[in-house]
């Protein structure tokens, strides 16, 4: 399937005579490209739309916006090219190669440092923030989709647009980082549940992570996504997540586990941070910190 | 330019047979307008100004619309020509590439919002104005 993507993708960059491509897989879908125009290297990803009964309305309306989107925190968009057939398109981003995954693994010490951290999710936040200002949802934040300037500590978001609009057109790879560790319980209980709140919950899982180096809730599969959520953040309940029961009637079936000492959970983090993160992964989305709040809070004031 | 003419007539058609708001419309035509005068528009296919049309009307109603019909839904209404939704998509991609995907242009409507709620009339009044909008 790689080598059939590789092809497509070398006749299509013959033909635009615009981009060469240098390497494939980096991540997954992506591709390392270098253009002829501006002489620079760029990351190059490859949307077909197999089902041919129109572009998606989603996929349009995003990359409208992201086009548009400029911000130190966000891989910039450069360019959308059409294949000469008009059956696919190469989105053309700006390149970075250090992912978040792989910088806090080639990095441990770096990550040691509250101030880098601090550094890290500050930037993180002012890109959600951006972001949701546009009212774009991300809803795939991990840190494979975070890079880093490993030189400056510059850290940029990318993928808006794969994930959701046109995602039957992906195979699954196994081995991919679990995206559900990162998904917010309203969305688990019921997809249709997607406000800014999913990706502010994602930044708290992200948090968590840069501070012991280890995923919050790693469930072993989506289905146990939501048990591993609710016995550490407590089960929730009417009390503590009013209309919980009228989006998920089968919240009964699980056990009634309490809420942990998150101190406990994610050593190290000064008592700031901690509260900072209970607010980011407050159950209730409605009661959750909006990113703006959260780039206001005391932890950051140092 | 007749043919134009006649794009315009369809889409306006079409819009009041989904119930589409009206900058859907102005959108759609606004696309068409722009892609006319591109240098991609073949004069000499009677055919392609109707595809333009359903093309135009789809992205706007997809940009637009919470709801939008299936491309083939779409040319209920009286069509010379019936489109293949795969054709439709090539000339979906076309028309992006060529609008360099800004599908979302300063219209005539962006202004009386603007210069609406300066008017400081009552909410439900405004309610009412966009509606007839």
């Amino acid at each position: 399937m790689l080598r059939f993507h590789v092809l497509r993708l070398l006749t299509m960059a013959h033909i635009q005579l615009q981009y060469q491509l240098i390497a494939t897989g980096i991540t997954k879908g992506f591709y390392r490209g270098w253009s002829l125009v501006s002489s620079q290297t760029v990351t190059l990803k490859q949307l077909g739309f197999p089902n041919q009964i129109g572009v998606p309305g989603s996929l349009i309306k995003e990359i409208t916006a992201l086009l548009q989107i400029k911000h130190p925190n966000i891989i910039e968009l450069m360019e959308v090219v059409n294949s000469k057939e008009q059956t696919s398109l190469m989105l053309v981003y700006e390149f970075m190669d250090t992912s978040l995954t792989s910088f806090m693994r080639i990095h441990p010490k770096v990550m040691k440092n509250p101030q880098t951290i601090k550094g890290l999710l500050r930037q993180i936040l002012l890109a959600v923030y951006h972001f949701h200002s546009f009212n774009i949802v991300h809803e795939g934040i991990k840190p494979k989709n975070m890079f880093i300037d490993p030189a400056t500590n510059t850290l940029k978001i990318t993928d808006f647009i794969w994930p959701r609009s046109i995602s039957n057109s992906i195979i699954e790879d196994p081995y991919e980082e679990s995206t559900f560790y990162y998904k917010a319980p309203e969305i688990l209980v019921d997809k249709k549940q997607v406000t800014t709140a999913v990706d502010v919950w994602s930044v708290g899982c992200v948090f968590a992570e840069m501070v012991t180096g280890k995923p919050l809730f790693p469930a072993k599969t989506e289905f146990n996504q939501l048990a591993k959520i609710f016995s550490i953040m407590g089960t929730p309940s009417e009390e503590t997540w009013p209309g919980i029961s009228g989006i998920y009637p089968y919240l009964h079936v699980y056990s009634n586990c309490k809420p942990k000492d998150l101190r406990k959970l994610v050593p190290g983090l000064e008592p700031a941070g901690i509260d900072l993160l209970n607010k980011l992964l407050y159950m209730d989305p409605k009661k959750r910190i909006p990113a703006i709040k959260a780039l206001e809070h005391e932890y950051f004031q140092n | 330019m007749l043919a134009r003419k006649e794009a315009v007539d369809w889409i306006l058609t079409v819009k009041s047979h989904f119930g589409f708001t009206h900058l859907t419309a102005i959108l759609a035509i606004n696309y068409l307008d722009k892609f006319l005068s591109s240098l991609h528009f073949q004069k000499d296919k009677p055919w392609m100004i109707q595809l333009l049309a359903v093309t135009c009307l789809s992205l706007a109603a997809k940009v637009e619309q919470t709801e939008v019909p299936s491309l083939l839904d779409l040319q209920v209404v009286e069509t010379q020509y019936l489109f293949e939704p795969k054709n439709i998509q090539k000339m979906e991609l076309l028309v992006m590439a060529t609008l360099k995907w800004r599908m979302n242009p300063v219209t005539p409507i962006s202004f009386l919002d603007h210069i609406v709620r300066r008017l400081g009339l009552k909410t439900h009044l405004l309610g009412d104005f966009f509606k007839k909008c």
